[in-house]
């Protein structure tokens, strides 16, 4: 213990022993004594009723005829539960969601996770009573140690980790069998940690180090875990060539939880009510009267709503790392993203070809020129060391796209004769991984352009 | 009171005998010491006896369920954790620093200047953010290690290390300026 530890022991127990010095005993036991007199008045009542129930119950079976030996229902009958509809997550789906999970404390959402708890225990959970409802598109889980860290390829891969685990006698996995959730094939399962697995479950986040609640979630010991990995695609936005990792839908609660088996039933209801939409078509077709056109999405923007400029000339798909990813700009490892065609006004001189005049633009490589739907095009990549305002023109007056700083654009001017050229282009935070692709996507997208449909 | 249950009231066939008996033994015994660390954990001296009395309550309904009752001093301290936490939810709309009760802490004028630092630097503990606060009072007052704070605290040991990495570092900030 270091010189601040060795203060900080003693100046908390002085504190303690000094705060405590004041306590009244004699009273607090006759207290004590009080709650404890009351507590056995309530169990006296209870095992009265309890014991009345009991003997009605068994008049009632024998009057009606019900042996005893009657089959045994297994199936713990479920809580009342409230639709829920997903907001912003990266799976967009809706859910029956049981009511002691629903309300009336709001769950925790994120874009990749969605955590209820028991509503007690928002703000009074007693030891045992612990019960957390969450949905989860991990993106990392750790193994044994916190240096064991796997991005998840896929549900199998998700698996394959938890069966790891308990050859390492860390998890106990039972009751493992097949289902279909939403038309999506999952696996459904149970498990019981012998000791924690900090981040074990799996983590929101691609962190390497914080396996802190909420982002990241643990095996603990003295909970049960009941699991559904469901084979759904959450892959992100810089991470669609890769193969999707799984949706998991689970309650964590504590093992001796008296409502234990009626969670877990609830869970079960959920997941026979989730609905998964199909994902968007990655066809865009333009509302603009000015240049109508169709497009197919790079794959990233097919996961985002574009977003149409008053003008009718402008549509944009975009993603920012902070808003998709991260709760902060210093957790943002990944990088953000925009999409966009224009039909500039006015009479701009040729906007590609004067991108080299511009003060803050550098060109990477050569132009090139292809065409696109029988149209001449002219291709650049260009990175921006400071802001460029209105660098590929305006749609409107006074509303103009800038080239941000820090970014590399590959754009494209396809034009025609007697026509308005119609300006595409895709921006992205230079040498930010997963990047790599992107240009190739870009221009693939831009050769699928038809004009006039 | 009733230190060995036979004047328990109706109903105490329902607890055994020794369950009361032996509540009311460890309360005897560990009171004063929780009512310290639920102090440390909350702000007010009145809500730290409410927390010690819930936890005592707490135990004497899960008696019967403690598999080893040798385990009761940990989940009595458990409990404790839990509670703070609890009474810190649901003032945190309006949680503001409240300084300990005039006369439980001795006066500026009588501490010699070692009393005085231990003092301040126990002032600073209170204002870290409660969960800074809770893993420096788990990890030296109760002498937990950091894998226990996790499993307590339902969080990474990768989290706690954060937490009290933070707080050392704010809190020897804190003494440097004092130096």
């Amino acid at each position: 213990m270091n010189d601040l530890e060795s203060r900080l022991s003693a100046a908390l127990h002085t504190e303690a022993d000094e705060l405590s010095a004041a306590v009244d005993l004699p009273r607090a036991a006759v207290e004590l004594e009080s709650r404890l007199d009351r507590l056995e008045r309530d169990r006296h009542r209870r095992t009265w009723v309890i014991g009345l129930a009991a003997v009605v119950a068994i008049a009632l079976a024998v009057l009606v005829g019900v042996r005893l030996a009657a089959p045994h229902i297994d199936t713990e009958p479920v809580s009342p539960t409230t639709s829920y509809t997903s907001q912003g997550f990266v799976v967009p789906f809706t859910a029956n969601v049981p009511d002691w999970a629903a309300g009336p404390t709001p769950p925790v959402t994120g874009d990749r996770r969605i955590v209820w708890q028991n509503d007690q225990c928002w703000t009074d959970c007693s030891p045992g009573q612990d019960a957390k409802l969450i949905v989860l598109a991990p993106q990392v889980a750790f193994g044994a140690t916190e240096s064991d860290r796997l991005v998840i390829p896929s549900a199998q891969g998700y698996l394959d980790h938890l069966t790891a685990l308990q050859d390492a006698h860390l998890l106990t996995l039972s009751g493992v069998h097949p289902a279909t959730f939403a038309g999506h094939e999952a696996t459904v399962l149970d498990v019981v940690a012998s000791s924690a697995v900090p981040g074990g479950l799996g983590c929101a986040g691609s962190g390497t180090v914080d396996t802190a609640e909420p982002s990241c979630w643990s095996f603990l010991p003295g909970t049960r875990v009941h699991l559904a990995v469901i084979r759904a695609d959450t892959r992100p936005y810089y991470e669609l060539g890769s193969v999707a990792p799984p949706l998991l839908v689970l309650l964590r609660a504590d093992k001796g939880n008296p409502q234990l088996a009626t969670y877990v039933a609830d869970v079960d209801h959920l997941l026979a009510t989730v609905q998964i939409p199909e994902p968007p078509a990655p066809t865009y077709r333009s509302n603009s009267t000015v240049m109508p056109f169709t497009l197919v999405l790079p794959p990233w923007a097919t996961r985002v709503s574009p977003a149409t400029a008053p003008s009718g000339r402008l549509v944009t798909w975009e993603v920012s790392c902070e808003s998709a990813v991260a709760s902060s700009a210093a957790d943002c490892a990944h990088p953000s993203r925009i999409f966009g065609a224009m039909s500039p006004v006015g009479s701009g001189p040729d906007p590609v070809g004067s991108l080299p005049d511009k003060p803050g633009v550098t060109i990477v490589g050569e132009f090139s020129s292809q065409l696109v739907d029988r149209r001449s095009a002219q291709f650049a990549t260009v990175v921006a060391t400071h802001d460029v305002p209105a660098a590929l023109g305006c749609d409107a007056a006074g509303s103009c796209p800038v080239l941000a700083a820090g970014t590399t654009t590959r754009v494209a001017d396809i034009a025609e004769h007697g026509k308005p050229p119609l300006i595409v282009w895709e921006s992205w935070t230079t040498g930010a991984p997963g990047t790599d692709g992107l240009a190739a996507d870009f221009d693939a997208a831009v050769q699928s352009i038809r004009f006039g449909t | 009171m009733a230190g060995n249950g036979t004047d328990a009231g109706p109903g105490s066939d329902s607890f055994p005998t020794s369950s009361r008996a032996a509540v009311t033994a460890l309360f005897l015994a560990h009171h004063r010491r929780l009512v310290g660390l639920a102090s440390l954990l909350v702000d007010d001296h009145g809500s730290a006896e409410e927390i010690v009395q819930d936890a005592f309550e707490s135990l004497y309904k899960r008696w019967n369920g403690l598999r080893d009752p040798s385990t009761a001093v940990a989940y009595l301290d458990r409990s404790i954790v839990y509670g703070a936490r609890s009474w810190v939810r649901r003032r945190v709309t309006a949680r503001s620093f409240v300084p300990p009760e005039a006369g439980v802490l001795p006066s500026a004028e009588s501490a010699i200047v070692d009393g005085r630092r231990k003092e301040e630097l126990a002032l600073a503990i209170r204002e870290l953010p409660q969960r800074q606060r809770e893993v420096v009072v788990l990890r030296y007052y109760l002498d937990l290690s950091e894998e226990q704070i996790a499993t307590w605290l339902g969080v990474s040991t990768g989290s706690v290390k954060r937490h009290a990495f933070r707080a050392t570092a704010a809190l020897q900030k804190r003494m440097e300026a004092w130096a």
